[in-house]
């Protein structure tokens, strides 16, 4: 994306009259971020567009569950992707598993962002013996792969979708914690920190005031990429038949089912776009934050 | 730094009493247990002689007893050697575990084999060509595979080939000292998937962590001393590069294990990974907690040397 910097120095910096530089209105600021970084707002709209599709697809695209007649028929322009061997618009349930993996990934997200906001500045404020053993169940955890996790705490929570969302809101919280607790020793190290806790301002309203604005960007960048991470185990998830159970539709588990029917190749290509197109679009918008929160990193990946 | 070694190694005992305790409450906590299975197996519940019946299978497989004395029971076996039997097939655990663990161990090595070349390859070959044509198309596939989730990768793979020409890999699964030229051939397909998913990430990391380096002051003095370019990257860049990337060894591995779970699903190979998830499904919970432990451990054990090996390499970090 560097190769985009030139016209960033371009731009005419606009001083008051006390010569101090004015920032340009919000909307022209945010339209330049989307000409410096093409890919980020490519990104940007494949989100929002999955986010609109989970929202409102089968308003738009028809009830993915109704059965019909003809069975197996390839794409054609009545059924755009076809229909699957119980004869229901894949197109339809393409869009509709756009639901699932959206919801859980922004429920998973949530859910992990809470704990970890809590779990990290309160081991970071602590400190001591109660962060030296968070940090070791922490280092624990955080050896096993993820989908390994996952697979069990599902089993544990059950096979809904909450409860899918609650263990892999887990799974996220841990890596999260580290960022936190980073971002927050960092913080309270700081000058203004010290100047507040001298005055006597409560621990709580120091991490609420001082503290967690610091942490809100790498947070971002990290819940971003993260999102895409959600979608792919959503989608394993469903492949191995641990996943949310039929009849919602789900993007791994229609790839498990399009096995039985090789010779109709549409039933394994589309959901396999779709995970990958979803996938890609976080990644992209993910990078492209890294890049304008974090310029020190710029360009390095 | 020999404090630092002792106190990680003194630390290590507790890391896999707390990865035990793990283990053992998780799957403690999986609803359902062995007994009903076996009671609705054998119509005992519906036949009349229920309570009897479950107190003695409960005797049976130790669930009459408080929790802390069945984990303290399962501890004290494991460190007999005595691993238990799995609930399901009723075969000794070790046993299962001997049978699958060569299936893994092979197809983790072979996935390795390429995953750690390309990965680090093409990151390094990205990060010295940066932001010239091959940088953007090595990025362009990254970024691609990065979204392209292994488990349609592999379905794909088995997919083409049989729409277009009838092939299908040999089936089902021959050991290696059986049939080398068949078992090559079932391994290397599925061993390609995983490691192609993984180098994508492997790539990125080590294209910045090859990006810090060339922004290095030493760099920069090398190239003002007038040292060609390719000394300067092979003799000062890509040796300084190679100590953060051992880092990451510990993450391909565990990379390697996740994405073994998913291509021998998909292959139908009998390893580890299979294992896992049938256990999960058949709620074989000895088999679970135990595949837990044990991987637990490995994971733990190589990031500790990682993190061992990293002090001895990169003398600039100092550990309190």
């Amino acid at each position: 994306m560097s190769a985009a910097q030139p016209s960033s120095r371009q731009t005419t910096a606009v001083f008051d009259e006390y010569g101090l530089l004015v920032r340009p209105p919000l909307r022209r600021r945010a339209l330049r971020l989307l000409r410096q970084h093409p890919l980020g707002a490519f990104g940007l709209l494949i989100a929002l567009g999955m986010i609109v599709l989970a929202a409102f697809g089968p308003l738009i695209s028809g009830d993915p569950t109704k059965l019909s007649v003809h069975i197996l028929h390839a794409p054609s322009s009545e059924y755009w992707f076809g229909t699957d061997g119980l004869g229901r618009d894949y197109f339809a349930r393409v869009v509709a598993g756009a639901r699932l993996s959206i919801t859980l990934a922004l429920t998973a997200m949530a859910i992990g962002v809470g704990f970890a906001l809590v779990w990290g500045m309160t081991t970071a404020y602590a400190a001591g013996l109660f962060d030296l053993l968070s940090q070791r169940v922490l280092d624990m955890l955080l050896a096993f792969p993820g989908l390994v996790l996952l697979l069990l705490l599902a089993q544990v929570t059950g096979r809904n979708w909450q409860s899918i969302a609650l263990g892999m809101g887990i799974i996220f919280m841990m890596g999260m914690v580290r960022i936190v607790r980073a971002s927050t020793l960092a913080t309270l190290s700081a000058a203004y920190v010290e100047a507040a806790r001298t005055i006597g301002v409560p621990p709580f309203r120091i991490l609420w005031r001082h503290v967690l604005p610091n942490i809100g960007p790498p947070l971002l960048i990290y819940v971003t990429t993260l999102l895409g991470g959600a979608i792919l185990f959503e989608g394993a998830l469903s492949f191995l038949a641990l996943g949310v159970p039929p009849p919602n539709p789900s993007w791994g588990r229609m790839l498990v089912e399009s096995r039985d029917y090789w010779q109709h190749t549409h039933l394994s290509i589309f959901p396999g776009l779709a995970i990958t197109l979803a996938v890609l679009g976080f990644n992209l918008l993910g990078d492209s934050l890294r890049d304008i929160f974090d310029p020190r990193l710029r360009g390095s990946s | 730094m020999r404090a630092y070694v002792i106190r990680r190694l003194l630390l290590l005992p507790v890391t896999v009493m707390l990865l035990s305790i793990f283990a053992f409450g998780l799957v403690r906590l999986v609803p359902g247990s062995v007994v009903d299975a076996r009671l609705s197996a054998t119509g005992g519940a519906s036949a009349g002689g229920g309570p009897e019946q479950r107190a003695a299978l409960e005797a049976h497989f130790g669930l009459d007893k408080p929790v802390h004395v069945q984990y303290v029971n399962w501890i004290g076996q494991v460190f007999t050697g005595d691993f238990g039997d799995s609930w399901l097939t009723r075969e000794s655990i070790m046993d299962t575990f001997a049978r699958r663990m060569p299936v893994t161990a092979q197809l983790l090595l072979l996935t390795l084999a390429l995953y750690i070349p390309i990965g680090i390859g093409t990151g390094i070959w990205s990060a010295v060509r940066r932001n010239r044509p091959d940088d953007y198309g090595i990025r362009f596939i990254t970024m691609l595979f990065l979204a392209i989730p292994n488990f349609w990768l592999a379905t794909l793979v088995v997919l083409i080939p049989l729409v277009l020409w009838r092939y299908a890999l040999p089936a089902p699964y021959e050991q290696l000292w059986n049939d080398p030229g068949t078992n090559l051939i079932q391994m290397i397909v599925p061993a390609a998937v995983a490691a192609l998913s993984g180098a994508a990430v492997l790539g990125r990391l080590a294209r910045s962590e090859m990006l810090e380096v060339l922004r290095q002051d030493y760099v920069r003095t090398a190239y003002a001393k007038g040292i060609s370019g390719r000394v300067i990257i092979l003799r000062h860049a890509l040796r300084n590069a190679m100590i953060p990337l051992i880092t990451l060894i510990g993450l391909v591995f565990a990379e390697g294990v996740a994405g073994s779970v998913i291509v021998e699903e998909v292959f139908g190979l009998p390893g580890m990974g299979r294992l896992l998830v049938d256990s999960i499904f058949a709620n074989d919970l000895p088999v679970v907690q135990l595949w837990m432990l044990f991987f637990g451990t490995a994971f733990v054990l190589i990031n500790l040397s990682v993190d061992l090996s990293y002090a001895v390499f990169d003398p600039r970090i100092r550990y309190q």
